[in-house]
Order: C-alpha cells, then sequence, then structure tokens
C-alpha cells in the first residue's frame, strides 16, 4: 500500500475555477454512546424542497473547526515602526492582502473569511490572561478565554466546548489532527474536570486518521465487499476479547492500577462504538472516499517529517469528514504549543526547528513567508469546504473556522509588551485571527482592525460557536465581535 | 514558579553516591532516603512497553519488523515534574507517562490487524508455530491445531503460559470463524486479539505477595519466574524472552545464582550491545541533532556510537575521557585535525577536547542560529544530564530562547554578567560558568578563539564548578571523573531507565548498592547491568494495599 500524493487545489484557483463540487452525504447517524445505526444516506430527495434542512426537517448540520498556528507575528529582529508583513492594510472588504495573508487570495477565499487584527490579551493575571509568562500560559488563555498560569489551563479549549454541544450525533465527537509527529506536552485541545488536567492526544498519523475514518467504508455502487465484511467482523470479535482480557486484568490488579486500566477499557469501548456504526450500506453517492490508505507519507530527510504532505493530507480528511457528517468538530494544529519548538520542515530549516530558526533567529518577512505556509493549509480546508456541495449551497455554509496564532506583534518598552524584557515576537499584543465560514449570520469577506484592551482573541472564537450553535457557556470572556455578523 | 531555588549540587567525594538533595524523585526535603526493600521497589504492576520493544516483540515472534514504529505513536520524550515544573527529559521506557488514549487504542487495533493479516498469510510461518498443518476443511485435529497455535503464539506474547480459561475463550472464537471461513481466518482472529491484548501491552507483574514485607499501607510482592524473565530479557535484550528463555523459566524459583548466569549469558548477546547504545542514544540523545549537513550529521553519530561501543567493552568513564574519537576525513577537517584522510580512530590534537562532550552530536544539541551557542542553555544542558543536576524552569517574565541578546559593543561574558543580579543569580551562578568552559566549541563542535558575534573578543573558554576552575570538555570531564559526579550521575540515568519512570525515592538506597559495584568493577558498564538485575530489589514489586 503507497502513499500516494493527495489532490489538492493548485494554489492559483480562483473561486470560479476550482474542481466541480462534492455533494456531501451523512453515513451514519448516532445517538449517543450507545447509538443504534441508522444508514441515512444524503440524497436530495432526502432534504426538504428548499434544501435548507432533512426531510424529517432536522436541520443540516454546522460545524466548527479551528486551526492552530505556532508563532507569533514579528521575529526578535523586529524594530518598532517597521512593516509585520501580515496586518492587512486597509479595513472594509477592500483591504489589501499582506505577505502573511497571500494565500486568502491565491485559493480564492477572501470572500469567504474576515480577518480580525489588533487583537490583545494582557500578560497580566485578569479575566482571560496570562499571569505573565508567554510560552507555558498565554495560549491556555487565548484557547479557552480563561486566564492560566504556568501549564494551568484552565476549563477547556473551544473545540471540546464544541465536540460537548455538536458531537454527539457523530462517529467521532470531535477530531484532534496535528501536522508535526512530534507532540509536546503543551497540547492546544484540553480539558480541566474536577480539577485535573486533561491534554487530548493528537492524530498525527494521517494513515490512522483515514483509517479510523473509512475503514469498512463501502463505495456507493458496489455491493458490500466480503473481504469488508470479514474484517468487521474480525476487528469486533478481538475487541470485545481484549476488551474483555483487560477487564479481567483489572480484577487481579491494586486499586491505582485498576484506574489506570480505566482509560484503556474506554477508549475500546469508544472504538467499539465507532466500528459498530460503520454502516455497510452504501452511502451517499458523492460522501467519498479520498482513497489514500497506506502509509505516511515518507520524511523528507532523516528526522525531517514531510509536513507540507502530512498537512495537505490531513485537510483532505476535515473535508471528507465533515462531508460524509462523520464529525462536526475538529482541531488542526500545525504542533503542540511552544511556539512550534522542534517542529522542522524542508520549508524553513537549517538550524534548529521552527522557533530557534524562524520565530527568534531571522528576519519578519521570513517569519511572514512561513506563516503564509501554515495559512495556506487553513485556505485549504476553507477552500475545500467551499467546493463541498450540501443542500443549496456549501459546507461553509454550515461551517465557522478560526485560525488562531500564538502570539502577535508585542512592542518594545510598551506596558502591553508581553515577556517583560522588550522582546515583540512574545507577545499576545496586535494579533490577527481569521474566521471563515457563513453559518449563522456570519458576514465574510471584511477586514476589522479593532484596537484598545477589550478586544480579547477569544472573542472571534465566541462569534464562531455562536454562530454554529454552541453555547459560549461561562468564560471569563463572553463577548463576541460584533462585525463579524450581520 | 521560577529560578529562585536551588540547583542541586553535585557530591565532592567518589564515595558518596547519595544522589544531590532535591533530586532523589519523590523525596521530601530534610528527609533521609529510606532504605527499605519495600520502599525500593516499583509500584506499578502494567508498566507499558515502549514502541520500540513492541516491535521487536512482533519482529521476534510474526517477522514482522517496523510495523509497530510506523503505526504507533511515538513515546513521549519530555515532560513537566509535577512538583517542580521542570522540564524532564524522559526515557522511551517511561512508564509513568504513557496513556492509553483514544489516538493509541486506535492505533493499536490498526496494528492489530495488520500483523493478523500478514502473520495468517504465511502459512508456512503458521504451521511451525503451530506444530501442526490443518486439513482442508476444520476438524477435530484442526481445532486441537488451533489450540496448540493460540498456547505457542500466547505464551510467546503474553511472556508466561496462557491459563486454560483463556486458551479457550480465544479458540472458540476462533473456531467459529475457521469453520465459517478456513483455519488461517481462526489464526488471523487469534493474532489480532493476542496483539491488542493488555498481557502482551504491558509488563504485567502480579508476582506472589510476600507476607513478611508489609508496612504502611503496602505490601511486596515479589516477581514469579516468568515476570522475572521478562524483566531481564526486555533490560538487557530490549525485546522480550525467547521460548529458550522462557523455558528457563518453567519450574522451580530462579536463584541468585540461576539468574546471574543468566544475566552474563544475555550481557554477552549482541542484542545487549544495541541495548547498551539504545540507552546511551537515549540520555545523550545523539540522534536527534539538528545538524542541517546530512553528512556531517551522519559523521557525527557514527563517531559517538563508536565511541560508546569502545567504551562499553571496556573502562566506561573512557566514553568521557578518550583522546581520541572515530572520525571520517570530512568530519576531521571540520573538528580541526590535520592528516586523517580515512575513516577511523585519531588523536583529537586539542588539548581540550576528550570524550563524547568534544563531539558535534553533544556540542550541537544546545545550539542557536548554526554555530551560536548560549552558555546557559548549553550550562544547564550538562548539568542535568552529566551532573544530574535540577534545573528549574526560568522565571515567568524570562525567554530563555534567545538567550542574552549580544551586540557588537560587548564580550558575552560581559553581557552575561545580567545574570549576576537578582534572583537570575541563584541557578546562572551555576550553570552559566560551566557553559561558559565549553565556549571555545561552536554550534557544530568546531574550535574557535574568538566570539562570532564580536570577533574582536577572545573566549578564554574559562569555565567553574563549584569553585573549581576548567577549560573545555577535557578538563572538566577530570574534575567531574575524579569526584565521581559524572560517574554517579550516568547510573543514575541508567537507573531512571532501568526502572521504567518509578520514582518513589528508592534510587538513594540502590544507587549507592549499584555505584559500588560499578565502581568495584573498574566502570564496566556490563557490570552495572548486572548488580542491578541481582539486586533483591529486581525481583519485587511494591503493592497498595
Amino acid at each position: 500500500m503507497a502513499w500516494r500524493p493527495p489532490i489538492f487545489f493548485p494554489r492559483t484557483a480562483s473561486r470560479v475555477d476550482r474542481p466541480e463540487r462534492v455533494v456531501s452525504g451523512r453515513r451514519g447517524f448516532l445517538r449517543g454512546a450507545a447509538a443504534t445505526v441508522i444508514g441515512l444516506p444524503l440524497l436530495d430527495c432526502m432534504l426538504n424542497e428548499s434544501g435548507t434542512a432533512y426531510a424529517d426537517g432536522s436541520d443540516l448540520p454546522c460545524r466548527y473547526f479551528m486551526f492552530h498556528t505556532p508563532t507569533s507575528l514579528v521575529t526578535s529582529s523586529f524594530r518598532d515602526g517597521g512593516d509585520d508583513f501580515s496586518t492587512p492594510i486597509g479595513t472594509g472588504a477592500d483591504y489589501a492582502l499582506t505577505r502573511m495573508l497571500q494565500p486568502l487570495g491565491e485559493r480564492g477565499i477572501k470572500g469567504d473569511v474576515s480577518v480580525v487584527s489588533g487583537l490583545y490579551s494582557a500578560p497580566i493575571d485578569v479575566p482571560g490572561g496570562y499571569e505573565s509568562d508567554y510560552h507555558g500560559e498565554a495560549l491556555y488563555a487565548i484557547l479557552s478565554g480563561e486566564r492560566s498560569g504556568w501549564d494551568r489551563p484552565a476549563k477547556m479549549s473551544s473545540d471540546q466546548r464544541a465536540a460537548d454541544a455538536l458531537g454527539d450525533d457523530t462517529l467521532y465527537r470531535g477530531l484532534f489532527f496535528q501536522i508535526d509527529p512530534t507532540s509536546g506536552y503543551h497540547r492546544v485541545s484540553f480539558r480541566v474536570e474536577d480539577g485535573r488536567r486533561r491534554y487530548i492526544d493528537p492524530q498525527t498519523s494521517p494513515a490512522n486518521a483515514y483509517r479510523g475514518l473509512f475503514s469498512g467504508f463501502t463505495p456507493p455502487d458496489a455491493e458490500p465487499d466480503p473481504a469488508a465484511v470479514l474484517a468487521r467482523r474480525l476487528r469486533v470479535s478481538s475487541l470485545s476479547l481484549a476488551r474483555d482480557e483487560v477487564r479481567s486484568l483489572q480484577g487481579r490488579l491494586g486499586a491505582s492500577d485498576r484506574r489506570a486500566l480505566d482509560e484503556h477499557l474506554t477508549n475500546i469501548r469508544e472504538l467499539e462504538r465507532r466500528i459498530s456504526a460503520i454502516d455497510l450500506t452504501p452511502p451517499a453517492p458523492t460522501c467519498v472516499d479520498p482513497g489514500f490508505e497506506g502509509a505516511d507519507p515518507p520524511d523528507a530527510g532523516p528526522d525531517l517529517p514531510n509536513q507540507d504532505a502530512r498537512a495537505r493530507l490531513f485537510a483532505e480528511l476535515v473535508q471528507v469528514a465533515f462531508a460524509c457528517d462523520m464529525t462536526r468538530v475538529v482541531m488542526f494544529a500545525g504542533t503542540s504549543t511552544m511556539t512550534g519548538d522542534g517542529m522542522q520542515s524542508p520549508l524553513w530549516r537549517d538550524r534548529g526547528g521552527l522557533h530557534g530558526q524562524v520565530q527568534h533567529g531571522s528576519e519578519t518577512m521570513r517569519l511572514a513567508e512561513t506563516n503564509a505556509w501554515f495559512l495556506d493549509v487553513y485556505a485549504d480546508v476553507v477552500a475545500r469546504l467551499s467546493a463541498t456541495a450540501e443542500g443549496e449551497g456549501d459546507v461553509l455554509d454550515r461551517t465557522a473556522g478560526v485560525f488562531m496564532m500564538e502570539g502577535g506583534r508585542g512592542l518594545r518598552g510598551s506596558e502591553r509588551n508581553g515577556d517583560g524584557r522588550g522582546d515583540p515576537n512574545h507577545s499576545c499584543d496586535n494579533m490577527i485571527c481569521v474566521l471563515a465560514g457563513r453559518a449563522g449570520r456570519l458576514a465574510p469577506g471584511q477586514h476589522h482592525s479593532v484596537i484598545g484592551r477589550d478586544w480579547h482573541p477569544y472573542r472571534v472564537v465566541n462569534t464562531a460557536l455562536e454562530a454554529v450553535g454552541v453555547p459560549i457557556g461561562d468564560p471569563e470572556i463572553s463577548d463576541v465581535i460584533p462585525q463579524l455578523t450581520d | 514558579m521560577g529560578c529562585s531555588g536551588e540547583i542541586a549540587a553535585p557530591n565532592n567525594t567518589r564515595d558518596d553516591w547519595t544522589p544531590p538533595r532535591g533530586d532523589r524523585p519523590g523525596e521530601v526535603p530534610g528527609e533521609e532516603p529510606i532504605a527499605s526493600p519495600l520502599d525500593q521497589a516499583p509500584r506499578t504492576a502494567i508498566a507499558r512497553l515502549s514502541r520500540r520493544e513492541l516491535d521487536a516483540a512482533l519482529g521476534q515472534v510474526f517477522g514482522v519488523h517496523g510495523a509497530a514504529l510506523r503505526v504507533l505513536p511515538p513515546d513521549v520524550a519530555e515532560s513537566l515534574d509535577e512538583d517542580t515544573g521542570a522540564e524532564i527529559e524522559t526515557f522511551d521506557t517511561n512508564a509513568n507517562v504513557k496513556t492509553a488514549s483514544d489516538v493509541f487504542i486506535s492505533a493499536l487495533e490498526g496494528l492489530a490487524e495488520e500483523i493478523a493479516v500478514a502473520a495468517s498469510e504465511n502459512h508456512e510461518a503458521v504451521h511451525a508455530l503451530a506444530g501442526c498443518t490443518p486439513s482442508e476443511g476444520f476438524s477435530d485435529d484442526d481445532l486441537r491445531c488451533l489450540e496448540a497455535y493460540t498456547e505457542r503464539v500466547g505464551r510467546r506474547m503474553f511472556r508466561r503460559p496462557l491459563r486454560e480459561e483463556e486458551v479457550t475463550a480465544l479458540v472458540d472464537e476462533a473456531a467459529a470463524f475457521a469453520r465459517d471461513y478456513d483455519f488461517y481466518v481462526g489464526v488471523r482472529l487469534i493474532v489480532q486479539t493476542l496483539v491488542q491484548s493488555p498481557d502482551f501491552l504491558y509488563r504485567v507483574e502480579l508476582g506472589t505477595p510476600d507476607e513478611s514485607e508489609v508496612a504502611e499501607g503496602y505490601a511486596l510482592h515479589r516477581l514469579t519466574n516468568y515476570e522475572l524473565m521478562t524483566r531481564l530479557s526486555l533490560l538487557i535484550l530490549g525485546e522480550p524472552p525467547s521460548d529458550a528463555l522462557l523455558d528457563r523459566a518453567a519450574g522451580e524459583e530462579l536463584s541468585d545464582e540461576a539468574l546471574a548466569t543468566l544475566a552474563d549469558e544475555l550481557l554477552a548477546h549482541p542484542r545487549a550491545t544495541e541495548q547498551i547504545r539504545h540507552f546511551h542514544a537515549s540520555w545523550i540523545r545523539y540522534d536527534e541533532l539538528r545538524v542541517a549537513n546530512e553528512e556531517l550529521r551522519h559523521d557525527m553519530v557514527q563517531e559517538t556510537e563508536a565511541l560508546i561501543d569502545r567504551a562499553t567493552d571496556a573502562e566506561w568513564s573512557s566514553l568521557f575521557a578518550s583522546d581520541e574519537s572515530y572520525v571520517t576525513a570530512e568530519l576531521a577537517a571540520h573538528y580541526g585535525m590535520d592528516g586523517v584522510s580515512e575513516t577511523g580512530w585519531a588523536s583529537y590534537q586539542n588539548e581540550q577536547r576528550a570524550g563524547v562532550l568534544s563531539h558535534g552530536a553533544f556540542l550541537s544539541a544546545s545550539s542557536i542560529e548554526g554555530t551560536g551557542t548560549t552558555p546557559s542553555r548549553r550550562g544547564a544542558l550538562i548539568a542535568k544530564r552529566f551532573l544530574c543536576w535540577t534545573i528549574l524552569p526560568p522565571p515567568p517574565d524570562v525567554n530563555a530562547d534567545d538567550g542574552v541578546a549580544l551586540s557588537e559593543d560587548a564580550c558575552k561574558t560581559d553581557a552575561y554578567a545580567v545574570h549576576a543580579a537578582g534572583s537570575c543569580a541563584s541557578c546562572h551562578d551555576r550553570m552559566d560558568p560551566v557553559g561558559f568552559g565549553f565556549e571555545r566549541f561552536d554550534g557544530l563542535g568546531g574550535y574557535r578563539e574568538v566570539e562570532r558575534v564580536n570577533p574582536s573578543c577572545t573566549i578564554s573558554g574559562e569555565g567553574n564548578i563549584e569553585g573549581q576552575v576548567f577549560y573545555g570538555p577535557r578538563e572538566f570531564v577530570s574534575l567531574t571523573l575524579e569526584s565521581g559526579a559524572l560517574q554517579r550521575c550516568g547510573v543514575q540515568h541508567f537507573l531512571r531507565y532501568a526502572s521504567r519512570g518509578h520514582t518513589s525515592g528508592y534510587e538513594a538506597a540502590l544507587l549507592t548498592r549499584l555505584g559500588a559495584a560499578f565502581v568495584g568493577s573498574g566502570e564496566d558498564f556490563r557490570a552495572l547491568i548486572k548488580a542491578f538485575v541481582t539486586d533483591p530489589v529486581f525481583r519485587t514489586r511494591k503493592e497498595a494495599l
């Protein structure tokens, strides 16, 4: 089973010459953990007359995703007054794209997204602030809208909040993809329950992610494959036996080891639930198996992952997972936090990784070019969702997708500078967020410049969550950004 | 949390093997380490095997190599100390940081399917493992053949004979598949189940309670022969016990003499050499080089591996004190060694170089911007890896990634004087001088005498460790070998690796015993391993009541 390069849109594709739309389908429709599988292919006849809802009256699904980029906007060499090559020039619909934002034009999605600049999270102990340490604390505040301490995130990241609201009816409550296969301990998906932190493990293997989504998938015009039927039976039986063995072992262990195996048992059950939900009846004709079964892309060199190939595979999986309604929530990250420490790529490698080489050690233009690659991955996802028809429109019509960075552009000597040492690159000042989609009342296609202490980046997240019907809940930062909606 | 606490200091005498205060995992400040066997035994009964060990097991039983390394998520390499917030480099054996997450369990299930397909399609291997050949259809003889396969493969996978109910459960289900399809589909079900079984995935150590050792809510369990053999084989060979070793585990409890003999046999095995190299690679981390030039990178790894092999076959301290190194002509030129035209051992030709701390493989680990260096970062790295000091994270308002900003107006030593003030001093006063002692070696291992940013500044290369001045790796190694700090830290790291992240404070007492054995053997690394596996602690586990 050889890896094959994915098909993705050419960088120069405009909205008018994108590939033909793919019509989505809803294959497995689950209710709760002990779900009964209802094969429910989405055919036109299953929608209402206007194509805005299922024939049974239930709404077409809304989706939420976030793409996390582990960098800020400027490097250590940045000086006040310099060009960051990132913040848009002009406001409203006619803003000019900077170097970092060029993928929005190249992918033809400028009209599908809004850009918000001037966002701010305070480096002090205030609501949504991060006490003082940029690396170990700031991102948790940005991802949760809640002040945080060193390695002490509070409450939950927004994908977890969205999964709680949108995740019960799908194969996966949520998916967490990470491009870089090296996973650090600061992860961007987390929740704190009963005082215990739980970092969610990212899926770093596109091949494993694909298998989880499409193993057992039957092409629409084919009879059920006997080999697939056997494989499924074997999976169910072997998991059942393994589950029994875990239970049996638990009975012979002390209390702490018994508890340690609880997670093992829980995740076997979760896997069994997903396998039982794989409907072997032919799904909707246009819910397409991307077909890249096999191994992950080979490394570009010794210990040098092919980040671009991995990213494109994950982007395609986000598209099909949404299109086939296998999940409605995705967290998609470049790497774990700490500004991408250790993440390496031929794009930026000649010494120690993204953080040392680019974030600190290069010129700001080079960082903007690197950030443009991350934004291009996000734009790839947005373009794919826009090209995926659903009902009378496309999947992006019912999606809100946030592009969130780790930092912004600090000002030397400013009280708003984050790290207290006058280095502008480790600061959550003047941050940029991008919000894609037309879910709810989102009104894309604008650049909004918001200057002031009240414009926390999590307000963009709240706007996105509200647009897809997720309760904002009780984070310290609970406002939205009104300009992003009609 | 910040750099306001003490850095644990190295000890000053060769005979004192007590770890530095504050560095004993789980230690309560002010209390002396407890030496009771009960407090020295690992606690968990279910330490998960590393990805590398699982791959070795699947290669050993089914001849499928590399699948686990490809499919399973990597083992966690770093974690945070819950108490101090310090970043900890962990070994792949560390069971404390492994979780059975959704991602892991899903990947394991995918791996199980892949292995099962490969194993069941290799009919000759199936027949060999079962010791029988199935007929057409599925007869009673075939059922017995399936049972034989289950018992034999199950024993290899679980590293012990299967219980009767375990065989029955597997064979009943497999027979149903065999009847519906064929014999080999039954085999597929068996393999697919075994790979996902907790008895394969975890090093299960139930043992038997030792009634004589009960205190403070804990009991001591003595390992069974099979459990002991598994510990031994995983530690020395990096793979589960072979059929032959499992045969030797059957019967009466292994005596101390038998265990010692067995350890000698295993330590002479070629895989033991690989395993010793793996430990050192995980400790020194020379296999994770960030050196862009691929040829140079290859040469550096080769250089370090060669020295490890040589040092662990002789006196271990030569790993740090060696006067010569295994270099290619290109690497020799990179180091400034003249007259080296062929790959082989050659003198460093530099009075400051000695051993692995002179290698590009090590010196590049703390580099920034190519050949750049930060004395703080390099000093901290040396202190953590080779002196076993605990380095707390920098204060919240400090960005440690950049080092001190340098300009053309000041020399590096002057710029770093900023660390002498305030709360910085408590850590930097000790780790910066260690880093400065290596400053004549750039971020790729090259030698230099003037600063990169400000060439008008001469690099003195003067370092200081606990009040003792040194210049370069050679003098640093001389001081720390003389005091025993380097050997002590090496033994301590080995113990962390071998104990799979067990952190109950037991190292203090055990370390003293192992240290004495190590020194007494003339610093023979294999003798150290043998001392550990023949120590009474190796036979036990601690169980909460």
